[in-house]
C-alpha cells in the first residue's frame, strides 16, 4: 500500500507539462503503484483558493478511491470562511499552506492561526512545503520562522515537505528534534543515503512518502523508500503507515 | 552497462563530504555502475595541484573503474597549472577537465579559462562544466572544437534550475552535451531533452556521493524513451566521447 501526501492537478504555469489533469494523474499512479494521493488544485496555489478547493473536492468525488483532498487558503484571498465551514465537519483531508505563493508569513497571520487551531482540534495534518517542487528555479520558504508557530500549536501535526539537503535539511532536522508534532515528507530528498541517515536519527515514524505527482517523475518517490537499506516495517511506515495513523485520528 | 560522467572524490566542508575511492566503488557496485568519471573536491575548491595529485593516488588501484578528470577551481593560476594539466593527460591518463562557475565573479568563460578549454579541445577530452547554458554557449563560440558537458543540464543554483535554457544551448551548439544528474526530477525533463537535441547528446551522471545514484539512474530508466536511447544516455555516448582522445 502506497499513500502519497503530496500531489497536484491543474495547470503548471512555468513550462509545458504533460499529464497534469486528474485522469492522467491516476494513470501515473497506476504505473508507479501509488494507491492514493492527497491532491490539490494548482488553481488554489496560483489564483483562487476558493474555487481551487471546490475543484479539488470535485476531483476527489470523481475518483474517491484514488484521492483525498488537500485544501488550502490564503488570508488575503476569498476562501477562508468556506474552508472554516468545510473543516467543521471535515472529510479525510489535509490542509496545505502556500505562504510563498500566497505572499504571507505564517507566524504573522491571525486567520492562519485560527485554521491551525481548528486543525489541532480536528486532528487534520497541516502540510507546509518548503518549495513547490524540487526545482532550483522556484523560491523557497523561510523555514527558520516556523519553530515558534509549531511550538504554539502542540495539538496540530505539521508535515514539513519538499526539503532537499544541507542547510534546509538541517533546519528541518532541528524542527523534528525540537517538536514532536512534526513529520518530514520525502519528495525532495535526493541525497545519497539520506533516508537511511534520517531513519537512523529519528526513527521511521517521523517520515511520510510524497512523490509530487504529476509535477515530478512519480516513479522516484516510492523507489527512494523501496531502495533504502532500512527494515521492511520501516518502509511500510513511511509508505503508508504513518500517514494512515495521522488520518485515522481525525475527529 | 553504466558509465557515470559525474562523480566526486575527496573532502569538502562546504558540501559536507569526505569520501574515499573504496566507498565510491561500493556505492557503484550497489547501483550497477561499471565505470565512473571522477573529479577531486580538493582541486575543485582549495588546491588544484594537491587535489589532482590526491585523486591520482586515490584511484590508482581502481583505474579499470575510475576515469579521472583534471579539476581546476579557476583558470587564473595560469601557465603552471596548464602545464600540470597537460602532464596529467599525457602521462597519467586523465581523460577530462572539470570546471566550475562561481557567479558573479568567475564564470567559466573567464578569459583566463580559455587556454584550458583550448588544451582540452586539442586533447579531445570532455569538459564537465558546472555552469549555465549561456556560459557553455560562450565557450562554444570561442573554442568550437571543445567537447562540453553542461553539468546538471541547468538544474543547479548557478543556472537557476533552468534546464530549458541548457537544452536550448545544446540545440544551438552540437559540441554541448547535457549531464542528467541533479536534485530535480521534473516530469518530462528527460523526454523533452531527448526530443529537442536527441539522446546522443545526453549523458547520465549521478553526482555521487552527494546524490543517490539509484535515483539518478531511475531518472533515465523511468523516463518514457526507448531502450536504445536509455543505453546511449547510460553509457553509449560517454564511451564514444572517451574514445576520441585515443583517436585524436
Ligand atoms: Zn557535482
Amino acid at each position: 500500500m502506497i499513500l502519497d501526501v503530496n500531489g497536484y492537478f491543474g495547470t503548471w504555469p512555468y513550462w509545458p507539462m504533460k499529464g497534469t489533469d486528474p485522469q492522467s494523474v491516476v494513470e501515473k499512479m497506476d504505473r508507479t503503484g501509488i494507491d492514493r494521493v492527497f491532491i490539490n488544485s494548482l488553481r488554489s496555489v496560483f489564483t483562487d483558493p476558493l474555487h481551487g478547493n471546490r475543484e479539488t473536492l470535485e476531483v476527489v468525488e470523481t475518483f474517491p478511491d484514488r484521492f483525498y483532498p488537500a485544501l488550502t487558503f490564503s488570508p488575503y484571498s476569498p476562501g477562508y470562511e468556506a474552508l472554516r465551514s468545510i473543516l467543521k465537519n471535515p472529510p479525510k483531508c489535509i490542509v496545505k499552506l502556500f505562504p510563498l505563493n500566497h505572499s504571507y508569513q505564517i507566524h504573522e497571520e491571525p486567520k492562519v492561526e485560527e485554521i491551525l487551531r481548528i486543525c489541532g482540534e480536528k486532528k487534520i495534518p497541516v502540510f507546509i512545503p518548503y518549495r513547490l517542487i524540487m526545482s532550483w528555479r522556484l523560491p523557497t520558504m523561510n523555514y527558520g520562522s516556523l519553530g515558534g508557530v509549531i511550538g504554539k500549536f502542540p495539538d496540530t501535526h505539521f508535515i514539513l515537505g519538499s526539503i532537499n539537503y544541507l542547510f534546509e535539511l538541517q533546519t528541518a532536522r532541528f524542527l523534528l528534534r525540537t517538536y514532536s508534532n512534526t513529520s518530514l515528507e520525502t519528495s525532495a530528498m535526493m541525497a545519497y543515503r539520506e533516508v537511511e541517515r534520517l531513519v537512523d536519527e529519528f526513527g521511521a515514524g517521523r517520515f511520510i512518502h510524497g512523490s509530487c505527482v504529476p509535477l515530478q517523475n512519480p516513479a522516484i518517490g516510492p523507489l527512494k523508500i523501496k531502495a533504502a537499506e532500512i527494515p521492511d516495517e520501516d518502509k511500510e511506515k513511511i509508505m503508508s503507515g504513518n500517514l494512515s495513523n495521522l488520518i485515522g485520528t481525525m475527529v | 552497462m553504466i558509465t557515470d560522467c559525474h562523480v566526486h572524490i575527496g573532502k569538502s566542508t562546504w558540501i559536507q563530504i569526505d569520501v574515499a575511492a573504496k566507498e565510491l566503488i561500493a556505492a557503484a557496485d550497489k547501483s550497477g555502475i561499471d565505470r565512473m568519471m571522477v573529479t577531486d573536491l580538493t582541486a575543485l575548491i582549495y588546491d588544484i595541484e594537491e587535489g589532482n595529485r590526491l585523486i591520482r593516488e586515490a584511484i590508482a588501484d581502481y583505474r579499470d573503474r575510475m576515469i579521472p578528470y583534471y579539476t581546476i577551481v579557476t583558470g587564473r593560476h595560469g601557465k603552471k597549472v596548464l602545464e600540470d594539466f597537460e602532464r596529467y593527460v599525457t602521462d597519467h591518463g586523465f581523460r577530462g577537465l572539470k570546471i566550475y562557475s562561481v557567479p558573479p565573479l568567475q564564470l567559466i568563460d573567464d578569459p583566463y579559462m580559455i587556454p584550458f578549454i583550448e588544451k582540452a579541445a586539442e586533447f579531445q577530452i570532455p569538459i564537465l562544466a558546472h555552469s549555465t547554458g549561456e556560459e557553455c554557449e560562450s565557450l562554444s563560440r570561442q573554442v568550437p572544437e571543445c567537447i562540453l558537458i553542461n553539468a546538471h543540464m541547468g538544474c543547479c543554483p548557478q543556472a537557476h534550475g533552468d534546464w530549458h535554457r541548457s537544452v536550448a544551448a545544446a540545440k544551438a551548439y552540437p559540441n554541448i552535451y547535457l549531464d542528467t544528474t541533479s536534485s530535480s526530477f521534473d516530469n518530462d525533463m528527460i523526454e523533452f531533452a531527448v526530443a529537442e537535441v536527441g539522446a546522443e547528446r545526453i549523458l547520465y551522471g549521478s553526482d555521487l556521493p552527494l546524490l543517490d545514484p539509484t535515483l539518478q539512474i531511475a531518472k533515465v530508466t523511468e523516463s518514457e524513451i526507448t531502450q536504445e536511447q536509455k543505453d546511449l544516455i547510460l553509457h553509449g555516448n560517454i564511451d564514444r566521447i572517451l574514445k576520441r582522445r585515443d583517436s585524436a
